[in-house]
């Protein structure tokens, strides 16, 4: 590779090639040859040209939470780091959206947004001549989120999220990326600089190309800014933990929620090793082998509404023990489970995710599965009832337990295959990835897949090799 | 190939009965609610998928368009058969599958009718939130085809929201499976990118859709005003007050006067706009929100709140609202509806703007639209058999869209892009823009054969 081209379009402090740097940017040790940090979209949209025509191969980079997600790279020649790609285009609050480029983190947002001033708007713009023409919002408590709750909210970046379709538990009421999605601009694989979408919640004008972004690993454009929907902040929080020891008694306990009237925000069931992810030093373990963790937000009322019946609904199916968080101790027990996989490993040890979707009439029989093919030694099973999604957590011995880990991880996948669904390996590394399909086996639909990738990437410059079917 | 050995082998695959081609249904399967119209060469109607597929094999192999019709609700011309061919109409493939209370999940075939499967799943408590106002008459199909929205869809999202999954028939004859009933399968986003894909890319021949559970309680309102300013601006207040109902529907005097006219749904008619707002969820604190939203009504000096007391209020109150096209029709003998949407606080000035320009171009217009999701449906009343009336339409609507554009809006919120808006895509599309649409489209359909001459503008060489 030709280092002196990049510098031909980027400054120099932009173009890394020292050893340190390169290797910090690999991806399952594949190390590249150059790292770039671009300011803006031209000049990305200049690299992914220049990448064109040198026959380079490109991967992107967020703040790399989720890199270890999809298989080993054919080829690498050139990371492409977002950490400049960091401004927020536009906060409106009047109108619930938010602007911001890839390169943001989630964290940094939701803090902005949180604190966002009394919504306040202009009656008729071009009219206005006096402060007092402004209205603004009587309520008293303020501030606007963005209804997204994917691993490592701190670090993750809006790109990355939106790259691979990241989400948590409130999914459950909020939805996934591609309900918030409003608008993108990314620079497509031949390096155009493409606006698809935009600030309106309602757009029928043409394809809707954003969604095919959501989830595609980077493969098919490097995505420059997103426009997402917001929500006000709910008045009040709250989490219902309710702990059993038999499975019947949980699943029991989640039917009767999702049957209800209520409107959880999360409903998800964590066993005894989950549990301890997500409980932080003040909160004690409950005595149950399962744990069940129902999120709840709204207006006041709903809020103890929702708290009493949920109550009666888990002293019917004989819960060992309940217990209520309040506003602050909700923060922490989510953001604990959600960043759980950075916490876990010690020295010679390593994380391993795995995450399947399945029937959620079938949630009942997978989570039992799962549980008799469990290992001895730790391992954490969080899983979403209402959304027929559960994830497994196992640490792992880096260097003898890869065998061990594979096998576990070819179990799960039938279980999920078995009840209509799929699993993917969010975290491991490289050699479990050669024992153990990132994605499972595609189905008849990966033509148009191929053919979608093909017809907008014909020299497969970007990301080539990790995607599913070996996009 | 000829026509009549065209037909001969459809007969074939079909069975006699269900190939039309006489000059009568030729014209009947021509045209929607957009004003152009064109002509088939002949008209099928398949019983199932492996009818559908065998039909495209066909019309692939002969180079014949192919375009799919529902109900042909359209707005925008997309079942409008541009260059003749075969058009596949789905009133046959018209059942409900699977209703899985379960898993919260529907299948059905394109030839549902919306509202029937809205019946079908609120007798088991359960509820499909896509409710475009034609869904008496709309298929899911078409509803697929357009992303259809609604004035639900401030809170529930659109039709996109609610697609799980997808059976199409490729441009080879090909059978697929896209999504599913299970969640999150690995790969890309194919249902997301064939919603609203006009017919353009596939014939989608089975819907997955999502069902979620009938709300507690309802509240409806109705909020009088003097000023269309005023309505607009507690649209505003409400969201800004960190309420977001379930819809916020608006329509201004000329649409008040020709309702009630025609169903009498209570409005008054010296009224300058009214709007509807309801609210769903839990029972709890609906009262106090409730206050709360009459309180910013007040503020912006409403003339009377009316609280809907009951069910049957209540569906007086939407009467108006999903009866209000086919009321303005009485009017004059046409209508063209425009359906550029801006964001929200953008609506007052937009609104004004539009009365501008009907004075201008010296026409009627009604105004009927989804306030919350600042989705305006300018109504112009016209006249199809003066010429030059119609040509003053066409201009004024591309007025209207360039309006919202330069608000920051864009030239279709639920209605589609069809055949009325190709030149309007430039307006919010660069050239690139619309190439990367075109490399989705060749990738799907490398032989241009379905529903040629929508959506995509041809690339300037």
């Amino acid at each position: 590779m030709d280092i002196k081209l990049l510098h031909g379009i980027l400054n120099p402090q932009m173009v890394s090639s020292d050893t340190a740097t390169l290797t910090r940017f690999s991806v399952d040790g594949v190390v590249p040859e150059a790292v770039v940090c671009p300011a803006n979209l031209s000049q990305v949209s200049e690299v992914i040209k220049l990448a064109n025509r040198e026959k380079w191969a490109v991967t992107p980079w967020g703040s790399g939470t989720k890199m270890e997600i999809g298989q080993v790279p054919k080829r690498l020649d050139l990371v492409l780091c977002a950490s400049r790609l960091d401004k927020i285009i536009d906060i409106d609050v009047a109108n619930l959206t938010v602007t911001a480029q890839a390169g943001v983190k989630l964290g940094d947002l939701q803090d902005l947004l949180g604190g966002a001033e009394n919504r306040c708007f202009f009656p008729l713009e071009g009219d206005l001549k006096a402060q007092a023409d402004y209205m603004c919002s009587g309520r008293d408590y303020k501030g606007v989120f963005l209804p997204l709750d994917p691993p490592f909210p701190d670090k993750a970046t809006l790109g990355g999220i939106i790259a691979t379709n990241s989400t948590g538990p409130k999914r459950l009421r909020y939805g996934l990326p591609r309900d918030l999605i409003l608008g993108v601009r990314y620079v497509s694989p031949t390096g155009e600089i493409i606006g698809m979408g935009g600030k309106t919640v309602k757009n029928v004008s043409g394809y809707d190309v954003s969604k095919i972004m959501i989830g595609s690993l980077g493969t098919l454009g490097i995505i420059g800014d997103i426009t997402l929907r917001l929500l006000p902040l709910p008045e009040q929080i709250a989490t219902i933990l309710v702990s059993f020891n038999e499975l019947t008694a949980v699943t029991g306990f989640a039917k009767r929620v999702l049957n209800s009237k209520l409107l959880p925000t999360s409903l998800e069931v964590l066993n005894r090793d989950g549990y301890s992810l997500s409980a932080s030093t003040d909160l004690k373990a409950p005595s149950g082998r399962w744990c069940v963790a129902v999120g709840i937000e709204g207006f006041s009322e709903e809020v103890k509404r929702e708290i009493t019946d949920l109550k009666d609904m888990a002293h019917f199916e004989k819960a060992i023990e309940m217990a209520e968080l309040d506003s602050d101790s909700t923060i922490v027990f989510w953001k604990n489970l959600a960043n759980c996989a950075l916490t876990l490993p010690k020295d010679g040890e390593t994380v391993v995710k795995f995450k399947a979707g399945f029937l959620i009439s079938n949630f009942p029989e997978v989570l039992e599965a799962w549980t008799n093919i469990l290992p001895d030694n730790f391992c954490a099973l969080t899983a979403s009832a209402g959304l027929g999604l559960a994830c497994a957590y196992l640490v792992i011995k880096t260097d003898s337990d890869i065998e061990k880990a594979a096998r576990l991880g070819k179990a799960f996948r039938e279980t999920a295959e078995n009840y209509g669904g799929s699993m993917v390996v969010e975290f491991a590394p490289a050699t479990l990835k050669q024992k153990l399909d990132q994605w499972g086996s595609p189905h008849a639909d990966f033509v148009l897949m191929r053919r979608i990738k093909d017809s907008l990437d014909p020299l497969n410059v970007l990301n080539p090799g990790r995607f599913l079917g070996g996009i | 190939m000829e026509i009549d050995a065209l037909r001969q082998r459809l007969k074939e695959i079909v069975g006699e009965d269900y190939v039309l081609s006489s000059s009568v249904d030729l014209m009947l399967y021509g045209y929607d609610a957009y004003l152009e119209m064109s002509r088939p060469d002949v008209v099928v109607i398949p019983e199932n998928t492996e009818q559908v597929s065998q039909i495209v094999r066909l019309a692939c192999e002969e180079g014949i368009p192919v375009t799919a019709r529902g109900s042909a609700t359209s707005l925008s011309g997309g079942p409008v058969p541009l260059k003749g061919g075969i058009v596949i109409h789905f009133s046959r493939m018209n059942r409900i599958l699977e209703i899985d209370t379960v898993n919260k999940r529907a299948r059905v075939e394109p030839g549902v009718i919306t509202l029937d499967l809205q019946t079908a799943v609120a007798k088991k408590g359960l509820q499909y939130a896509p409710d475009p106002a034609s869904q008496k008459t709309s298929t899911m199909g078409g509803n697929v085809g357009e992303n259809s929205g609604g004035p639900h869809c401030l809170k529930y999202g659109v039709t996109t929201n609610h697609t799980m999954g997808l059976k199409i028939v490729l441009y080879d004859g090909e059978v697929v499976d896209t999504g599913g009933k299970a969640p999150d399968r690995p790969g890309y986003d194919l249902t997301g990118l064939l919603v609203g894909s006009e017919g353009t890319l596939g014939i989608v021949t089975e819907i997955t859709v999502r069902l979620i559970e009938q709300p507690e309680a309802i509240k409806t309102l109705l909020g009088i005003f003097e000023t269309i300013e005023d309505a607009s601006n507690t649209v505003s207040a409400i969201i800004a007050e960190g309420i977001v109902p379930a819809t916020l529907e608006m329509m201004d005097r000329l649409v008040i006067k020709a309702v009630e006219e025609s169903v009498h749904a209570g409005y008054p008619q010296d009224a300058e706009a009214v709007l509807i707002i309801e609210l769903d969820g839990l029972k709890d604190g609906m009262e106090r929100i409730s206050d709360r939203i009459i309180k910013i009504c007040l503020a912006n000096k409403v003339r009377e709140v009316k609280v809907a007391k009951d069910e049957a209020e209540r569906n007086t109150l939407w009467t108006g609202r999903r009866g209000a096209f086919g009321a303005v029709s009485r009017l004059r003998p046409n209508y063209m509806v425009c359906d550029g949407t801006v964001p929200r606080t953008k609506l007052p000035e937009v609104l004004r703007k539009v009365t501008e320009i009907g004075r201008e171009y010296n026409l009627p217009i009604g105004n009927v639209f989804h306030a919350g999701d600042g989705n305006l449906h300018p109504l112009i009343l016209f006249d199809c058999r003066d010429e030059e009336e119609t040509a003053r339409v066409r201009e004024a609507g591309t007025k209207i869209l360039r309006l919202c554009v330069d608000a920051g809006g864009t030239i279709s919120g639920e209605h589609g892009i069809g055949l009325e808006k190709l030149h309007e895509m430039s307006f919010i599309f660069s050239q690139d823009d619309i190439a990367a649409m075109w490399k989705l489209k060749n990738a799907f359909d490398p032989v241009g054969g379905f529903n040629p001459g929508k959506v995509l503008p041809p690339l300037a060489s």
